[in-house]
Formats: C-alpha cells, structure tokens, sequence
C-alpha cells in the first residue's frame, strides 16, 4: 500500500501521519507538495491538519485552489480513498468533495481537547474496523469547528449514510464521507491518538479500518 | 481606469453567529434596548484596473463565486467607485 500526504503552507500533521503509516503500518508514504501534480497511482491520500494558509479567507479556501486540486479530484473520481484530518477536512468542503462549510467555534476560541466520537455508520473503509456504535475518544485542535449544512445537504447526507461520527456530547456532526464512501473528513486526530505513549491508541482504528479495506490486515 | 470594489460579505439568515449574539447582549447590557440584532460581517477593498464600471463589478463578481465569499454560509454585496 502506498499512500500520499498533502502539504500546503501551514500543514504541522504531515510527518506524524507520515510517521503513524510507516512505522506502525509498514505503509510507504511521500509527502507532496500542495504545487505539484500527483504522477504516481496511489492508494491513499491524506490530507493532514494544520491552517493551510493561515486559513485566510476561510479554513481551506485558498488550499482548494492549489495546482493539486485536480489530482485530488481525479483520485476520488477514480475511487480511490481520501482522508482529510481536521483542515484536510475543511480543503475536502472547500473543493466540494464532501459537503457544507465550517464556522469559528460557538464560544469563540480554540478548542484543544479530548472529545468522545460515537460511530454510526462502520460499512465504509475508515470505520469497518469498528463495532456498531463505538465510541472513540480523539483529540480535537481547531478554531473552526462548527460544522454547517444546509437542509437539503444534510438530508442528502443522511440518506447517503454519509454521517461517520457524532459528537457523544453535543450531538454534533462531526465526521462524514461522500455517497460513495471513499472520501472521509473528520474534525479530529486519530493521527495524535495512536502511541500508548500518547495515554491514548483509539485514533488507531481509523488507520486500522484503512488496512482491513485494502485486505492489508 | 482605477476602480475600488467594496465587498460586504454577511452570514446567511439561520447561520449561526456567535460574534454577533455577544455583541448584540452587549449593546443591551448598554440600554440600547430597541436593538432587534447584531451580525457579524465584513468588508473587502478590491482596488483593480477595468475598462469600465460593469467590466469591474464583474471581475469582483467572479473573485468572490471563485474564491472570496462561502456560497453555503454567506451572501454578498458589491458597490463600486472609481478612484
């Protein structure tokens, strides 16, 4: 399995993620500049978090316009699997990929912090290593957290069973994939929940559900 | 010809806007009680060469659907001048 990591201006998550694949996976990671073109067939991209261009404009806005953009868009029109971490997530609205847009937080500040993620949906390849309605506790990091959907793309969203996690304390929307269940954003860390190390390994049921959907273990 | 382009960008009706709610409480706690509420917004000077007035509202027009305005959480205004 090969897999490759995005980085703009701003990205911090690329060499953990990187270091997660390898290390505990024996996955074969590059890491790609945000203006350069993807040549090689991967199975796998991700974008990591950290404000991409200082999340002016918007979280993600500027990101979406990268010469990458049409490589990312090819590889999930082909298929293929795509996570986006936190601002992963944020580029993956802005580039249309996965629905909606995000707001600054309700209290208005950065929150850094363990929440508890309870799954609802773990037929797709980021969460088949879960059972149904497990609860993961991940670490969140974000200024702008608050995930907005019209009516209609949340009801598209439901009906796609494209809602992945809620939040367990406010109920909140916090994890999606698109229809076909190859592009996967979530507003938080599992990449910074995988070490005993950490206190705290839940993050790696992610990475393990990837593995376990490429029949990797 | 020089032109600048303001760009009043709002939040949508029913977006949430937690800025504006604090300061909405805020002018209350003041004695302004005929204040209904407060949103949050903001402004964008675009300073740019155009043939003309409509030839300047439409490059603005296309930077904001392109790049600078949310069209799922936000809605825009332009007005423009020549300087």
């Amino acid at each position: 399995m090969r897999a490759g990591i995005i980085v703009y201006p701003g990205t911090s998550g690329a060499e953990l993620v990187s270091l997660v694949l390898e290390k505990d996976y024996g996955v074969s990671t590059e890491i790609i500049w945000h203006e350069d073109k993807i040549t090689e067939d991967f199975d796998l991209l991700i974008l990591p978090g950290g404000a991409s261009f200082g999340n002016y404009i918007r979280p993600g806005a500027i990101a979406a316009h990268s010469p990458i953009s049409e490589s990312i868009i090819e590889h999930a029109k082909k298929g293929k699997l795509i996570m986006g971490i936190t601002n992963g997530f944020q580029i993956l609205t802005e580039l249309k990929l996965l629905p909606g847009a995000f707001l600054p937080n309700k209290n208005g500040k950065f929150i850094s912090k363990n929440v508890q993620f309870i799954n609802v949906n773990n037929a797709t390849p980021f969460t088949c290593a879960l059972n149904p309605g497990e609860v993961l506790t991940l670490p969140i990091a974000h200024h702008y957290g608050e995930y907005y959907l019209s009516a209609e793309e949340s009801a598209a969203l439901v009906m796609n069973q494209g809602v992945i996690f809620n939040s367990v304390e406010t109920g909140n929307i916090v994890a999606v994939t698109n229809k076909e269940h190859n592009v996967f954003g979530i507003m938080a860390h599992p990449d910074r929940a995988t070490d005993p190390l950490l206190g705290n390994v839940d993050g790696r049921k992610i990475f393990d559900s990837i593995l376990k959907s490429r029949g990797d273990k | 010809m020089k032109f600048q382009v303001k760009v009043f960008i709002s939040l949508k009706e029913g977006v949430s806007d937690s800025e504006g709610h604090a300061a909405t409480e805020a002018v209350w706690k003041l004695g302004y009680s005929t204040v209904e509420k407060i949103r949050y917004g903001k402004m964008l000077q675009i300073k740019l060469e155009a043939a003309n007035r409509e030839e300047a509202l439409k490059l603005a027009q296309e930077m904001c659907q392109k790049i600078l305005v949310s069209p799922a959480i936000e809605d825009f205004e332009l007005q423009c001048s020549e300087v």
